[in-house]
């Protein structure tokens, strides 16, 4: 999400309204995407923390507006903002980094700044929990990357038809998210156990879960998808290249990840922005990306039988071609590049 | 504007090769879509071939091979003679008579009249076989700037010339590699003229033209049109009234064509001029065409529209992608008859000029050759100054450092002038390109050293002498080679009007003092166009329409993936370009080289 950040604030600069400095900790200079940030604003440290820290404070100093990407950093603001009072300091919330309770300095720092939420789950749950002013925290949904790759067609792509051996009337569910044995909580272990029955209505169904997925959890999983006869029906794809992610949304005839702890979830409106209808989990920062239930489906993420009746019912009643591009439009209409874009320059300006 | 092929025996030597004519078009197809023509008379000696792209006259009389009416010539023909039209009246008042509105029929007509003299009459770019059956030879002609290409092949009395290399595999003979093109490639980026690839297939030298003899199978070589640095012209505001008019004349020129015409827009000084003169010509009629990308560092489109919006036409724009790279990288490297280290973008702009429905574009190329566009013009006295001061086995030492950059110096060690140029633009440096082919350093800076140089350099300093290395080597070999694989991949035509033989031949003329005045790059180009272009287009950083390949390639494990290559000493670079310590080229030439092991 910092790219987009870092692209919006780059075409404001372009339109004259700012000048930019990007300070990246553990990135490489040579790991910047130059789409999202010139070189000239760009500073990368490569996990040189110190140095980061001292050019980042040095920086501060001459600077009227700072962005913070996470509550870890945020100590260098405070820093800062001891020695100049007026730098005016915006931190963006995510999700679970900044769910639990903070230390003391942390919440004192937290109450005089503006803090930008990517959700309204996460923006009431801080406020609960940190005990925030909420006239100070704005919330700032998530939006689609300024070069996603939107489809004017939705058929599904033959080359990836071929390259996974599925036909094209075999229905398919699909999970995009990182396989970590560390992050229990983006729900496809649920989604594999409700398949066996499922697949009694639709023997031919297939589960895609793509995403980059360490030894661990693959061993896992690939165990847990041998117990319960999946072996046909369930594909582990591993890591997606972004270029291809428009053609997977197309194959597939829903997106499902009842997760419980996303700060917003940003592949939702990925999945949406094609035309692709979703199920999603009711108890985080998905709702906001689901629009309260408008775009899709919200389950609870805990519920088998809910799972299994949503997934049966999206089974039954596919989307047909004008439901999924309203579906697109509705979606682009709300969490569009241009829409974050001017909604931060409002804010900023 | 087309491809060329034909074989050339001693009369009465041969029963058939029209098979092999026939593949020798096939497999060039592509860079002449609209016309396949063969003609051969096996008794006098000769099968011509040609694949016609037509831009001028196109309907059927511009079919060739082409004849006159006494059937006594024969040409097969590949580029555009710009003063044909001239030409023409002149040829009319002798009394010539002509059948169709081609240039090709002028070239034949002249030849006639004139002679082997007319090969220098003619303004273009050209590349053609030609068989006068009164004499009994045949003629291989190439433009004085080698702007089309002419391979040839001479073995046991029989010559068989083809537009690209790859058609001299379609003859039947057993053509083996040229062992030293890996050892060039890795040095230049390119395999420089006359070499190929293969073994005994060279490219013949720009103006000149080769006489094949049927009776008895020899062969000979002639230098036809040189162009000489001179120092006589030395005033500033004569020299810019003169390229300003000269140049004007040369897009006019450029821009006659029956099929449709546009201009490839860069947002740079040389493709904005084009431009702007172009316009002035084809008014609303005029097409531009430029590429964009989402790269913030490689963004020019806002100097495409200023440049556009002072122009009456239709501006095109284009975006590439990473995705467009990757998706299209087989067929971009498989468009290359010899490899590259470049063209890629070339093969996009192309790409979108014939997605816009046109048959052939101006180009900006040459601009910065003749005026001293790239940094070599400043560096060459400090290198002449290297040279001369620093002991060469000193220089010799740079090969042990661990940049690129600095291990280039080694070149300056060169006797050879080829030196000085790889070291403003090699790629490997010999220590390197040993270990990677396993040859001893001696053995690589034999095979460079070897690679001919005019003797005009001997005289050649500053600004002359970095233009001279420019012109004739990158180019020669690179810019031209690129523009015309990736062009005719497309069955497009591209234009330079830059290499006009009027200005260039009245820019050679122009004292140095004035033409590379040491304040800002192709000073002298922009003063001839100061009241018509932009300040912004030529007050800025020199981008020289590039792609982010650095990003790109690193992205794309094909090439990026050090597991791709079985050579060690390659694995071990692709590391380094990995974690960002070598260029792009560099790995995209290991990346070739590689794919040939």
């Amino acid at each position: 999400m910092c790219r987009v950040v870092c692209r919006a604030l780059y075409e404001l600069e372009e339109e004259g309204k700012c000048t930019v400095k990007v300070s990246s900790m553990y990135d490489l200079p040579i790991e910047r995407d130059s789409r999202y940030t010139p070189a000239w604003s760009f500073r990368g440290f490569g996990k040189q923390r110190l140095w980061f820290v001292i050019n980042s404070i040095i920086h501060l100093f001459k600077t009227d507006v700072v962005i913070i990407s996470h509550v870890n950093l945020l100590f260098i603001a405070a820093i800062v903002s001891s020695f100049k009072p007026k730098i005016r300091i915006y931190l963006f919330a995510h999700g679970i980094e900044i769910w639990p309770p903070l230390n003391s300095w942390q919440k004192f720092f937290l109450r005089k700044i503006n803090v930008l939420a990517v959700s309204s789950f996460t923006r009431n749950k801080i406020i609960e929990v940190q005990g925030l002013n909420p006239q100070k925290v704005f919330v700032l949904n998530n939006a689609l990357d300024p070069f996603y790759e939107f489809p004017v067609s939705f058929k599904k792509p033959e080359a990836l038809l071929n390259r996974y051996g599925i036909a094209p009337q075999q229905p398919i569910l699909f999970t995009l998210t990182r396989l970590a044995s560390t992050e229990k909580y983006k729900g496809y272990d649920l989604i594999i156990e409700v398949l066996p029955a499922i697949i009694k209505q639709y023997p031919n169904l297939r589960y895609l879960i793509g995403g980059k997925y360490d030894e661990k959890e693959k061993a896992r999983l690939d165990q847990l998808i041998l117990q319960n006869n999946l072996k046909e029906n369930v594909k582990l794809l591993g890591f997606l290249d972004e270029i291809e992610l428009t053609e997977h949304f197309l194959l597939a005839d829903t997106f499902i990840m009842p997760s419980k702890k996303e700060g917003f979830g940003i592949v939702f409106i990925e999945a949406m922005a094609s035309g692709l209808q979703v199920i999603g989990g009711n108890q985080d920062g998905t709702t906001d990306a689901l629009d309260q239930g408008k775009l899709g489906i919200l389950i609870n993420p805990e519920d088998k039988e809910e799972l299994k009746e949503a997934i049966l019912k999206v089974l039954e009643k596919p989307l047909n071609l004008e439901e999924r591009k309203a579906l697109q439009e509705k979606c682009i209409k709300k969490f569009s590049f241009i829409a974050y874009k001017k909604t931060l320059e409002e804010l900023l300006f | 504007m087309c491809r060329i092929a034909g074989i050339l025996n001693v009369e009465g030597t041969i029963s058939t090769q029209t098979l092999i004519i026939k593949k020798m078009c096939s497999v060039q197809a592509h860079g002449g879509p609209d016309d396949e023509g063969i003609y051969e008379d096996l008794k006098k000696g000769f099968s011509f071939g040609h694949r016609r792209l037509s831009i001028l006259d196109l309907s059927a009389a511009g079919h060739q091979p082409m004849c006159n009416i006494a059937k006594s010539l024969w040409i097969t023909f590949n580029g555009e003679i710009y003063n044909f039209q001239v030409l023409k009246k002149e040829l009319k008042s002798y009394g010539l008579v002509f059948n169709t509105h081609t240039d090709t029929e002028v070239i034949l007509q002249a030849y006639r009249y004139w002679g082997v003299n007319s090969f220098s009459k003619f303004k273009g770019m050209f590349a053609f076989a030609l068989y006068d059956e009164g004499i009994k030879k045949t003629y291989l002609v190439r433009d004085a700037n080698g702007i089309k290409p002419l391979y040839y092949s001479y073995q046991n009395n029989k010559l068989v010339f083809s537009s690209e290399v790859k058609a001299m595999l379609c003859t039947g003979f057993n053509f083996e590699v040229d062992k030293n093109w890996k050892v060039y490639f890795l040095a230049f980026g390119h395999i420089p003229e006359p070499y190929s690839t293969l073994k005994d297939v060279f490219h013949l030298e720009k103006g000149h033209y080769l006489s094949y003899n049927h009776r008895d199978g020899a062969i000979s070589l002639h230098n036809y049109h040189h162009y000489q640095f001179e120092d006589k012209i030395n005033n500033q505001q004569e020299a810019c009234e003169q390229i300003n008019q000269l140049l004007h004349q040369s897009v006019a020129r450029h821009l006659i064509s029956d099929a449709p015409i546009g201009v490839f827009l860069s947002g740079g000084i040389d493709s904005s001029i084009i431009t702007l003169l172009a316009d002035v010509y084809q008014k609303d009629r005029l097409q531009t065409l430029s590429i964009n990308l989402q790269e913030t560092d490689f963004a020019e489109r806002k100097y495409q529209q200023i440049v556009a919006q002072k122009t009456e036409g239709q501006h095109n724009e284009y975006m590439v992608t990473y995705k467009d790279f990757v998706t299209h990288f087989d067929t971009i490297i498989a468009a290359m008859d010899q490899p590259s280290n470049d063209g890629v973008n070339s093969w996009f702009v192309c790409k979108s000029a014939r997605e816009n429905g046109l048959k052939t574009v101006l180009s900006g190329l040459g601009g910065d050759e003749l005026f001293g566009g790239y940094p070599s013009f400043e560096r060459m006295k400090y290198i002449s100054a290297a040279k001369k001061l620093i002991p060469d086995g000193f220089i010799k030492m740079a090969d042990h450092l661990n940049e690129m950059r600095y291990k280039r110096f080694y070149y300056l060690s060169y006797a050879s002038p080829i030196g000085e140029y790889l070291f403003l633009r090699g790629f490997f440096s010999p220590g390197s390109i040993a270990d990677l082919l396993n040859l001893s350093v001696k053995e690589v800076d034999d095979i460079l050293q070897n690679v001919p140089v005019s003797q005009e350099l001997n005289f050649l300093t500053g600004g002359n002498r970095a233009s001279w290395f420019e012109s004739n080597l990158y180019m020669q070999n690179q810019l031209l080679r690129d523009t015309d694989y990736m062009s005719m991949s497309h069955g497009l035509e591209v234009r330079v009007p830059f290499l006009d033989q009027d200005l260039m031949e009245y820019v050679y003329q122009i004292t140095p003092a004035i033409k590379f005045d040491g304040t800002i790059p192709k000073n002298l180009l922009i003063n001839s166009f100061k009241n018509s272009l932009p300040e912004p287009i030529w007050n800025r950083r020199k981008m020289g329409f590039s792609f982010p390949f650095q990003e790109w390639m690193r992205r794309f494990d094909k090439i990026s993936n050090p597991a791709h290559y079985t050579n060690p000493v390659s694995q071990n670079y692709m590391k380094a370009f990995n974690r960002g310590d070598l260029h792009w080229s560099n790995a995209f030439a290991l990346y070739h080289v590689n794919q040939e092991a």
